[in-house]
């Protein structure tokens, strides 16, 4: 297993999460399901877990929302793949949802107050 | 988006497929073996079969999938039985269809709003009667007393009476329906007239027509405003047209045209006569009003005036009469609305019934498919389709049948409504409701459709769900097998049901043939066969009272000379008509309570009426032509006056007083039926034509000669006098005693047509039974015969069942007629709900039918020949 952490640690992901997870994902790079369900995972410090049915169910409602765009291509090891790339209206769905999520993130963080091991 | 081009699932599979190719590719570059690798991939990703699955399930209803299969699925089935297809929706249709029909009557009679704006707002208000009815007319002074009281709770009050009117001008002379109105009426009522205007305090000579009225007159020509008409001889200006909507607040009696009554000199005697009750009070609740508050502030008004005017406001008992306040939507005029409910729910109910046994029908021949099915069920169940699936499967198609059979049906309502408008009865009046259909009619087609095919659905639901899967999977022959028992009893059960509810249905029909002949049998006090009527209205042509007197004199003495007739008569009213008239009088040696209602039903009659009409002399003397003007003045009075108001049975030499005139009895004649066959004896008067002259008569001829040449004759005569009269109502007493009876017929008709109805459903449901035993039991038939069994043998073989069938029907119908025939006892007249022939009748004719239906396929059996039937 490539996974090193325990589970307890793992976070599952919040409704709605996965769409922005995903659209910042291909801000960098046109990418495959695959290499984004790794790509999460990774920069997450295998902290979430992408459920691979979901992820592949999220892609298509983004397409069909006209966020992304998919195409079948090759990939770097000459396997074919579906890869998407962020549209304009997605590119502008990622700032909303970006800045909406920090508002949220700093709002919980203000009624939960400060960590636990800052606490004088 | 649902309905966005979707990508095909072989594309999303191949793009998990190449997901799992990448992680196992990736997870060997980890350093896992091939294998290993992709064992890790699959595990990792979960369910591929259930991620296709959400996907494809996604932006789906999948219940919209399945049932556009089930349509599918059943629209094959009925094209590939076009028969059975065409058989069930027929059934249905009929049932639907007399269901809507009926059910369009009954929203237009007691349902629709009035046609007026905020309708809940406008309520009646009514005065008890003398004798007790709470839904009584109000006086013209009760009126402006209602609208003075209720300041503030009501925005406004209007009275409004119904009279007919002889209307000319525009080329045509027309019998027409008028409303006399307070000039608040418009205002109250909300309805603004849609040309012109409404009555204004000037208007007394303008007149407001309505729409129709405005179509027959001048074909709504643009320029009738202004134009004027002759209302009863007196000339008229139109100043307004109402709406097309609008015809007056009777229910099914449009108004042609609208007067004030403040303007009409005729009336001016009513305007102050606080004991004349002839209007109809409507009010319109104001917008801080509740009902109570307003039926509150009314009875405090009833017993002011019961204080000041004990005469005019006391009932029967002495007491204050009442004030009913109740919404407008649902007050009627003439008769009770209780009754009125009574007959439609009662009509209703017979017509629920049909449908009933329609869906009984239905729902046997279905099963009669069942056995041919079982097979097809069985299959679908073996591979796993739900019982669920497959029921719904079932109440599609059953669903389905029904659509189509509303649709048609509604074809079949329009039909029965239509020749229902066309259907005038023989009255003054134009009688018009209006059935075109609404959302509640469509509501309630929607609603049987979907009970109907629930009905239909249920029994071949539990009889097809549960079959036996391998016997019905085994047998070659579809229903054959042990299937056949259980179908056969179920079916026998509904063949049962249908000769129970057409023992009910014919028992009904039964009930109303048998009113209706008790109801001719009725003695109405005159013997009607051989007189012809026909009315003349010399005063509404502008005759005045000598020329009137002249022209009737020589008219009635060129009639009598006619060939063929017996004696002829001149009267005011004819009995059991529309009109009558009423009049206050005073008796010698009778002294009436408080308020009592002296109002008495007269006629005014020539010197042979007696004899014309054959009402019996009792006591004294009929009119003689020595009854003439200068004479002591003459009444003739019936035995129930005599008993109601003289118990001493002294008549003869009494004086009675009408106004300032006395009248001495001179006679006492036969009671009769006046106003309604089924009214108890009332009091009535009889005045001396030639005493009291009247210049609107109707001619009353007993003749040999029949009805078309005494009319020609007649004709003839008046044509000679004045060829500008017309001759109007031209028909036999018997005809024009018809009105009487026309509930009774009407009833008789439907009823009779639903006993047919339902007896040949009955019948080609035993036909079925029988012919569906035999077509079963052909091989053992042939085998008996073969075996020697006679034709009594087979006989008795295929009928026991059949017989059984027709048995139990008949008495749970019987029992069940019992019960329910009480049920229509409102559209019976004179004979009991449990009338032994017209039970006894129904059965002999259910049993006659059910013998000769399950004797002809029985007959059919005996004729097998065994080797035919053995090589099978």
């Amino acid at each position: 297993m490539p996974t090193s952490k325990r589970d307890t640690e793992r976070v599952a992901l919040l409704q709605g999460t996965l769409d922005l997870l995903i659209l910042r994902t291909l801000v960098l790079a046109p990418c495959h399901g695959q290499g984004i369900a790794r790509t999460i995972q990774r920069d997450s410090e295998e902290a979430l877990v992408v459920d691979h049915g979901s992820l592949y169910l999220a892609l298509q409602r983004l397409e069909e929302r006209g966020w992304i765009a998919g195409a079948w291509g090759t990939s770097e090891n000459n396997r074919r793949a579906r890869f998407y790339t962020l549209t304009k209206k997605g590119r502008a769905q990622l700032g909303e949802k970006t800045s909406e999520w920090r508002r949220l993130a700093r709002a919980i963080g203000l009624i939960l107050g400060p960590e636990a091991g800052q606490v004088e | 988006m649902m309905w966005r081009r979707r990508r095909s699932e072989d594309d999303f599979r191949e793009e998990l497929q190449a997901h799992l190719q990448l992680e196992t590719d990736d997870r060997v570059a980890e350093g896992l073996c091939e294998q290993q690798a992709r064992a890790a991939a699959r595990r990792d990703f979960g369910s591929v079969a259930l991620t296709r699955e959400r996907h494809y399930m996604r932006g789906r209803l999948p219940w919209l999938d399945d049932l556009r299969r089930d349509i599918r699925h059943s629209l094959a089935l009925f094209r590939r039985s076009p028969g059975f297809t065409a058989a069930v929706v027929v059934t249905l249709a009929l049932g639907i269809g007399l269901n809507t029909a009926i059910f369009s009557v009954l929203n237009a009679v007691l349902l629709r709003p009035l046609p007026v704006p905020a309708p809940d707002r406008l309520v009646s208000i009514f005065t008890s009667d003398f004798s007790g009815p709470p839904r009584g007319s109000s006086s013209y002074p009760d009126y402006l007393d209602f609208r003075d009281g209720t300041q503030g709770l009501l925005s406004g009050v209007a009275g409004y009476s119904l009279e007919l009117m002889n209307v000319s001008g525009g080329g045509v002379s027309d019998r027409v329906q008028a409303h006399l109105v307070t000039r608040s009426y418009f205002s109250v009522v909300g309805v603004d007239v849609a040309r012109g205007r409404a009555f204004g305090h000037d208007d007394g000579g303008g007149v407001v027509i309505s729409h129709g009225f405005w179509q027959r007159l001048w074909g709504g020509s643009g320029d009738a405003l202004g134009r004027t008409i002759v209302v009863n001889g007196v000339p008229r200006v139109v100043i307004g047209i109402t709406p097309r909507a609008f015809t007056g607040l009777l229910r099914g009696l449009p108004a042609d045209l609208w007067l004030p009554i403040e303007a009409q000199p005729d009336f001016a005697e009513q305007l102050t006569s606080r004991g004349s009750r002839w209007l109809t009070v409507v009010g319109r609740l104001a917008d801080t009003a509740s009902l109570p508050q307003a039926q509150a502030a009314l009875t405090t008004i009833a017993g002011q005036l019961h204080r000041a005017y004990p005469r005019e406001w006391s009932d029967l008992r002495s007491s204050g009469r009442r004030i009913t306040i109740e919404p407008a939507n649902q007050s009627m005029l003439f008769v009770e609305r209780h009754e009125v409910v009574q007959f439609m729910t009662a009509l209703m109910g017979v017509v629920g019934l049909v449908l009933v046994l329609a869906c009984v029908n239905v729902a046997n021949l279905t099963l009669a498919r069942a056995a041919g099915r079982s097979r097809e069920m069985a299959i679908r169940l073996s591979v796993g389709a739900g019982r669920a699936r497959v029921v719904r499967q079932l109440i599609t198609e059953s669903l389905l049948l029904c659509v189509a059979a509303a649709c048609v049906g509604a074809g079949v309502a329009f039909g029965v409504t239509t020749t229902l408008v066309r259907m005038q009865p023989p009255l003054p009046l134009t009688v018009a409701f209006d059935l075109s259909p609404d959302v509640r009619v469509f509501a309630f087609t929607a609603a049987i459709a979907i009970c109907a095919s629930v009905l239909v659905a249920l029994v071949p639901t539990m009889r097809m769900t549960s079959p036996d899967l391998t016997t019905a999977l085994k047998s070659g022959a579809p229903g054959l097998g042990n299937q056949r028992h259980g179908v056969g009893r179920l079916r026998s059960g509904l063949v049962a049901t249908q000769v129970a509810l057409s023992v009910v249905l014919v028992v009904g029909a039964g009930l109303a043939v048998r009113s209706l002949t008790q109801a001719g049998t009725i003695d109405v006090g005159f013997q009607p066969r051989h007189v012809l009527i026909a009315s003349i209205g010399a005063g509404q042509q502008g005759y005045e009272s000598s020329r009137a007197r002249q022209l009737f004199e020589r008219l009635e003495a060129r009639v009598q000379a006619l060939p063929g007739v017996r004696s002829t008569s001149l009267a005011a009213i004819v009995p059991l008509g529309f009109s009558g008239q009423r009049t206050r009088l005073a008796l010698e040696n009778y002294a009436p309570r408080d308020g009592e209602d002296m109002e008495v039903n007269f006629n005014v009659v020539g010197a042979r009426y007696f004899e014309t009409m054959r009402i019996p002399v009792m006591q004294g003397r009929a009119f003689t032509p020595e009854d003439r003007e200068g004479a002591p003045r003459a009444a003739i009075v019936n035995e129930a006056l005599v008993r109601r108001y003289w118990p001493d049975g002294v008549a003869l030499g009494r004086q009675i007083q009408r106004r300032s005139t006395t009248f001495t009895v001179v006679g006492v004649v036969g009671n009769g039926k006046y106003r309604s066959l089924s009214e108890p004896p009332l009091p009535y008067v009889y005045l001396a034509l030639d005493q009291q002259p009247q210049a609107d008569l109707t001619l009353h001829v007993r003749a040999e000669t029949t009805a078309a040449t005494m009319a020609a004759g007649i004709r003839g005569v008046l044509r000679d006098l004045d060829p500008d009269l017309p001759l109007t109502d031209v028909r036999t007493l018997q005809d024009h005693l018809e009105l009487a009876m026309m509930p009774l017929h009407t009833a008789a008709r439907l009823l009779g047509a639903f006993g047919a109805l339902a007896l040949g459903l009955a019948a080609v449901g035993i036909y079925g039974l029988v012919a569906y035993t035999v077509s079963q039991r052909t091989r053992e038939i042939g085998m008996r015969m073969a075996l020697g069994a006679n034709v009594g043998n087979v006989l008795t073989l295929v009928l026991r069942r059949g017989l059984a069938v027709i048995g139990g029907g008949l008495v749970a119908g019987t029992l069940a007629a019992t019960l329910l025939t009480g049920f229509v006892s409102s559209l019976l007249y004179g004979v009991s709900p449990t009338d032994p022939r017209a039970f006894a009748g129904a059965i002999a004719l259910l049993t006659l039918t059910g013998l000769i239906a399950a004797l002809l396929p029985a007959i059919r059996a005996t004729r097998i020949q065994p080797s035919d039937a053995l090589r099978r």
